[in-house]
């Protein structure tokens, strides 16, 4: 049964074969899938030409595959990260390309914080933790800032307001989604202790932008996926805070600056 | 995560003559980080993957390199597969498609013309391929005699839209035809060959 003005079994059976080989524009496509979600013959008769086509994927000409084959996949596997992965810092300098062209940079960056958010947050972070100040040494090696700067990204410079000699960086992607902070020179956290990044918008609302310890000479690094579009955001800011983060800040901030 | 010792009971659906473990168990060994099960599943289905690339963007290096990305997406992601939504060979295969026509996107290059029939068609499978795996490829190679048996231009909008990952728009726009002329030539091509396979079947 269709409705008045929707199509009719007979106009989306003949929709079918190239539904089934992908070759239908959008709109052609959500007529058939709408459809076939109410009518039961029409199901049964697309299920038809979908075996069909899962056939003709095996039908191509047989070739024999080159030999060679299985020893490159062999030594790509070698290259690939053991599991549970290898410090993804490590990886990530074993990228940095030196000079480092701007758009792999920016590119390697994201790759490793996408790679992150598919492990989960959870599982990289303690491993993440431990390695993020000798990251924060290596990309800044590599001059780092200046490479996303090139790539369009945007730069926040953060001062010491509680900690006159401490700074920051915080580079953002030109989406707006994705930033980087790095610090130097902030003071060595109390053991128990961590820092947390603060996003603040213009009516003073502070969201949590993630925690991050710094090694002996201040040096921190925190990747950084904007709960919003970060141009809706006024300030960012950095607080000592109890290991695991606070809802809200409960220490002035170490650092913080404008997001012009 | 399955642990050693709980692999899941052998389906029927991929039983692998001999003591070969079957897909589904080697793919719970990938999941451990294990690249022997990656190689063995390599063997298994290598040849099945090489054709269909080199049917999508001509046989060589770029077919080599399709094959060897599902490959590693297959280590990177086991869990990519779900043996809810069918047989792994056809995922496999789906992914293969998929991979290849983003490769020739990529290159912004037309797909190949179809290969000549060869008459030394070497065994897509290995000997090593479930029962069922097997009789999956007979018949698909069954339906390729059907499809080089169509009229040449019912065969060629059904391959430049499969195999050549073309709507059928792109189609038009490439051949200098009518919308609806190629419309038809791939709606009669399917419905010919829907209609041939089930009698074989
Ligand atoms: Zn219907």
């Amino acid at each position: 049964m269709t409705e008045p003005h929707a199509p009719t079994c007979a106009e989306i059976a003949e929709l079918m074969p190239a539904y089934a080989l992908e070759a239908l524009a959008a709109d052609e496509r959500g007529h058939v899938a709408q459809h076939v979600r109410v009518c039961g013959p029409c199901r049964a008769l697309l299920q038809e030409y979908a075996d069909l086509a899962e056939g003709l994927l095996a039908a191509a000409p047989a070739c024999a595959a080159p030999s060679h084959l299985e020893a490159a996949l062999l030594r790509r596997l070698r290259a690939e990260p053991t599991r549970p992965p290898s410090p993804w810092w490590q990886r990530l300098a074993a990228w940095l390309p030196a000079p480092a062209r701007p758009a792999a940079v920016l590119a390697a960056v994201l790759a490793v914080a996408l790679v992150i958010s598919n492990l989960g947050w959870a599982r990289a972070a303690s491993e993440w933790r431990a390695q993020q100040a000798a990251l924060a040494a290596s990309l800044q090696a590599q001059h780092l800032s200046m490479e996303m700067l090139a790539a369009g990204g945007q730069r926040v410079v953060l001062q010491g307001s509680a900690a006159p000699e401490a700074s920051g960086e915080f580079y953002f992607t030109p989406d707006h989604r994705q930033a980087v902070l790095i610090t130097a020179d902030m003071p060595p956290l109390p053991a128990g202790m961590v820092y947390q990044l603060w996003l603040v918008t213009a009516d003073g609302q502070r969201d949590n932008g993630g925690v991050f310890s710094v090694d002996a000479a201040g040096h921190g690094v925190l990747i950084v996926d904007a709960p919003h579009d970060l141009a809706a955001y006024a300030r960012v800011g950095v607080t000592r805070e109890p290991a695991g983060g606070s809802p809200a800040p409960t220490n002035p901030a170490t650092i913080n600056g404008p997001i012009s | 995560m399955l642990e050693d010792g709980h692999l899941p009971p052998p389906s029927s659906s991929s039983t692998v003559p001999g003591d070969e473990p079957d897909d589904g168990a080697l793919l719970a060994q990938i999941e451990r980080g294990q690249q022997a099960a990656l190689v063995s599943l390599h063997r298994r289905y290598v040849n099945l993957v090489y054709s269909l690339a080199a049917r999508v963007v001509g046989e060589g290096m770029a077919a080599e390199e399709v094959t060897q990305d599902v490959f590693l997406k297959l280590w990177r992601q086991p869990r990519a597969f779900d043996p809810a939504r069918g047989r792994f060979s056809s995922w496999l295969l789906a992914v293969t498609r998929h991979a290849a026509i983003d490769r020739l996107r990529q290159e912004g290059r037309r797909p190949p013309e179809a290969p000549a029939a060869r008459e030394d068609q070497p065994d897509p499978a290995e000997t090593r391929l479930g029962r069922d795996d097997r009789r999956e490829i007979e018949q698909s190679q069954q339906l390729r005699l059907l499809l080089e048996a169509l009229p040449a231009e019912q065969r060629e909008a059904i391959q430049w839209a499969y195999y050549g990952g073309l709507s059928q728009q792109e189609i038009a726009d490439q051949l200098r035809l009518p919308l609806g002329t190629v419309k038809t030539r791939l709606r009669l091509g399917m419905q010919k060959l829907r209609a041939l396979w089930r009698r074989d079947a």
